[in-house]
């Protein structure tokens, strides 16, 4: 518990040190796929925070049909797909990172977004519809923080150079693309033969009642 | 005794029996016709009836007392005390009814001074000013005919010379209006740019509220870079001309532009373009410039969800409270806004129905009550509102007198009766503002997803709070930078009491 709270601590140290942090929790110790997990789950919790409780006029959801796990399980898939396209690249790209580095990188990178996020939720309910560029800005800001630290992230994990690390990440999204695109070829032929399978039982079943 | 009872009973039985059939009929009502608005999100939902068909004038039975045929009515004109005056295009002829709607005498002849009679050609417009002079567009002979009631012309207005400094455009009068100072406006067809405008005494002072044609950056950098053949086979930017107009109380000019495409229609309507640009109705102000409001999701277009045959508005109507009601060609609708450009209601069919309309060609208030003149049928069709529709029509009134409980009593009912019309609660909400309860407002507002007036709503809000709360704010922040310089300027202090030495910045004591 106090191992765990050292380490949220060590996150927030990280959004501001990310080339110190992220070695040192890789080599040094200071955090570990428990507190990232954390973290993970901290961001999901914001994400439907924000969806409910964001100001009517920055788009709160008002619906009463919302269901918060089309949030969260939008974010794991992409969260997954992430991980593991990048894990696929790296390998063949003599990334020194393994998977658990690259999970816990990934979702350190999130640190940002949840204290950004928690601050907007607070004020899109006191802004009005003129002061949306302050609301926009926050949100942008967070959103390039969290690329900012994505990208250190990789670069220290994996030790690669810039160049390096921008290209794979560029991959890696091509990546994800292209797994999105094989899932659904996959589930689609998977629906085929289920279907042509139905179909046949059926025909026989007929035949035979006949 | 006996026998009576036994008679009630069997009344009561009878009674028993008549109750479902008759709240049947109820439901059953075929000569009302459906009443809908469209949803923020462009859906149409049905809505409480809002206006019934009342009663029809029929001048076909006028042809009899006059031996005379009327088969083609092109406009009407109404006066605020119910005189009506229809124009017999074929027969050159005006039809006047007095107040009581009664048929009061037709016009066909009209005097010069020197005693010759004229009579008109295929004529397309009337209007009667408040003492008595006719303004007829004698479309047919190119003129326009200022005559008194007894038929003795004032003044002829023909073709100005300087009209477009071109002498190929002739000069067909159709619609025109007169206001209160005498100016006469004037839509000709084939003028395309802009409603005609005559002095009191007949002379062309030039044009006013010209249909802007807006061509995007791109259509110029293409035309710019294509040789004249391409230019020639490309479509051309025609401005839509203006098909009638009518004018209101306060001299603004409503024009109605029938000849929009579907295609620029659904542009419009499908980008929530509120510019105006492309628009079959405009509100113009002495300058010609469009005033027109237009602060619902969509702009006032008449039927938002068609294929390929989208309203041809017609004519407007601008009745009591600052609403106004288009009237549609295509399907024989009749759409009534208000003030800020949402859609009340439309309703009204095309049909052989009774109430139905086959070509309306204008549309006019008297009071609440709506006059659609048919000139298929040859019969004015008179509309009246219903408890719905009078609620909704006195809800703008007293709102727009700034008597705000007796509107939010209306939009309480309304929001009753139909649950499904977010103004209603928008009406609520501007009820509530205006008389400061923001927090309440704020809520209906975001009800009815208005978030422009909950932003409103909002800002008072907070400014309200904020002025309780600054002195407060202020104080404690001022108070906890005073305590916190205090303390650490005492802890200094202290420290050089002690003797020890002072730590200022190195840079300061090198």
């Amino acid at each position: 518990m106090k191992q765990t709270v050292k380490e949220l601590r060590y996150a927030i140290y990280l959004t501001r040190h990310p080339f110190k942090a992220y070695w040192d929790i890789k080599h040094e110790n200071e955090g570990s796929l428990k507190t990232a997990m954390i973290i993970l789950g901290l961001t999901m919790f914001t994400q439907v925070l924000s969806k409910l409780f964001t100001g009517f006029l920055f788009g709160g959801v008002r619906d009463e049909s919302y269901n918060c796990f089309s949030t969260i399980g939008s974010f794991l898939a992409i969260y997954l797909a992430w991980c593991i396209s990048n894990w696929c690249l790296t390998c063949l790209s003599d990334g020194k990172g393994t998977f658990k580095d690259i999970c816990i990188a990934t979702a350190y990178a999130f640190v940002p977004y949840i204290i950004i996020q928690l601050i907007m939720i607070a004020l899109s309910n006191q802004f009005i519809a003129r002061e949306a560029v302050f609301y926009n800005i926050l949100n942008n800001l967070s959103l390039v923080w969290v690329a900012f630290l994505l990208v250190v992230g990789m670069l220290v994990t994996h030790q690669f150079t810039l160049t390096r690390t921008v290209v794979v990440i560029l991959f890696t999204i091509v990546g994800m693309i292209a797994m999105g695109c094989l899932l659904l070829l996959f589930f689609n032929l998977i629906q085929q033969v289920v279907g042509f399978v139905s179909i046949v039982i059926d025909e026989l079943l007929l035949r035979m009642s006949q | 005794m006996k026998h009576i009872r036994w008679k009630a009973g069997i009344a009561t039985i009878a009674l028993l029996f008549a109750f479902p059939s008759m709240t049947v009929d109820a439901y059953t009502d075929y000569t009302k016709e459906l009443t809908y608005v469209y949803s923020s999100k462009g859906v149409s939902m049905n809505i409480p009836t809002s206006y019934e068909y009342k009663r029809a004038i029929s001048l076909k039975s006028l042809e009899e007392s006059l031996g005379v045929s009327i088969t083609s009515l092109a406009d009407m004109f109404v006066k605020e005390n119910g005189e009506l005056y229809v124009v017999e295009k074929e027969l050159g002829a005006i039809l006047c009814f007095d107040e009581k709607q009664e048929f009061s005498g037709m016009k066909q002849e009209f005097y010069e001074a020197d005693g010759s009679v004229i009579t008109l050609n295929k004529p397309e417009g009337v209007f009667v000013s408040d003492d008595h002079i006719f303004y007829i567009a004698d479309t047919g002979n190119n003129r326009i005919i200022v005559a008194k009631e007894d038929g003795s012309i004032i003044r002829i207005i023909e073709r100005p010379e300087n009209i477009l400094g071109t002498d190929l455009v002739s000069f067909i009068p159709t619609s025109l209006v007169v206001d209160s100072v005498g100016r006469i406006s004037v839509v000709a067809r084939n003028i395309n740019s802009g409603i005609m405008q005559f002095s009191k005494d007949g002379v062309f002072t030039g044009y006013t509220g010209a249909p802007s044609v807006s061509i995007d950056a791109f259509t110029k950098l293409l035309r710019k870079i294509s040789t004249a053949k391409q230019k020639a086979q490309m479509q051309t930017y025609v401005p839509t001309e203006y098909n009638n107009i009518k004018i209101d109380a306060k001299n603004f000019i409503w024009g109605t532009i029938s000849s929009i495409s579907a295609t620029d229609l659904l542009e419009v309507i499908n980008g929530k373009d509120l510019s105006g640009a492309i628009t079959p109705i405009k509100k113009l102000n002495t300058m010609g410039v469009d005033v027109l409001n237009r602060k619902g999701v969509y702009a006032p277009v008449g039927d938002l969800i068609f294929t390929d045959d989208p309203s041809k508005i017609v004519d407007v109507g601008i009745g009591p409270n600052n609403i106004y009601s288009l009237l549609d060609n295509t399907k024989g609708r009749i759409f009534t806004y208000n003030n800020d450009g949402i859609l009340l209601y439309a309703f009204g069919n095309k049909g052989t129905k009774k109430g139905n309309m086959q070509t309306p060609a204008a549309i006019d208030y008297i009071g609440k009550d709506i006059y659609v003149l048919d000139s298929g049928l040859c019969q004015i069709l008179i509309y009246e509102p219903t408890y719905y529709g009078n609620l909704l029509i006195d809800a703008e009134g007293y709102y727009d007198l700034g008597d705000y409980n007796a509107a939010n009593a209306m939009w309480k009912e309304v929001a009753e009766l139909n649950s499904n019309f977010s103004y209603a609660y928008i009406g609520l909400g501007n009820a509530l503002y205006s008389n400061g309860e923001y927090e309440e407002a704020m809520e209906y507002y975001e009800y009815a997803n208005d978030a422009e007036n909950y932003s409103k709503a909002k800002e008072k809000l907070r400014k309200e709070t904020s002025e309780g709360i600054f002195p407060i704010v202020f104080c404690s922040v001022f108070g906890v930078m005073i305590l916190s310089v205090s303390v650490a300027a005492s802890k200094r202090i202290r420290r050089y009491v002690k003797g020890e030495e002072l730590h200022l910045g190195k840079g300061e004591e090198e």
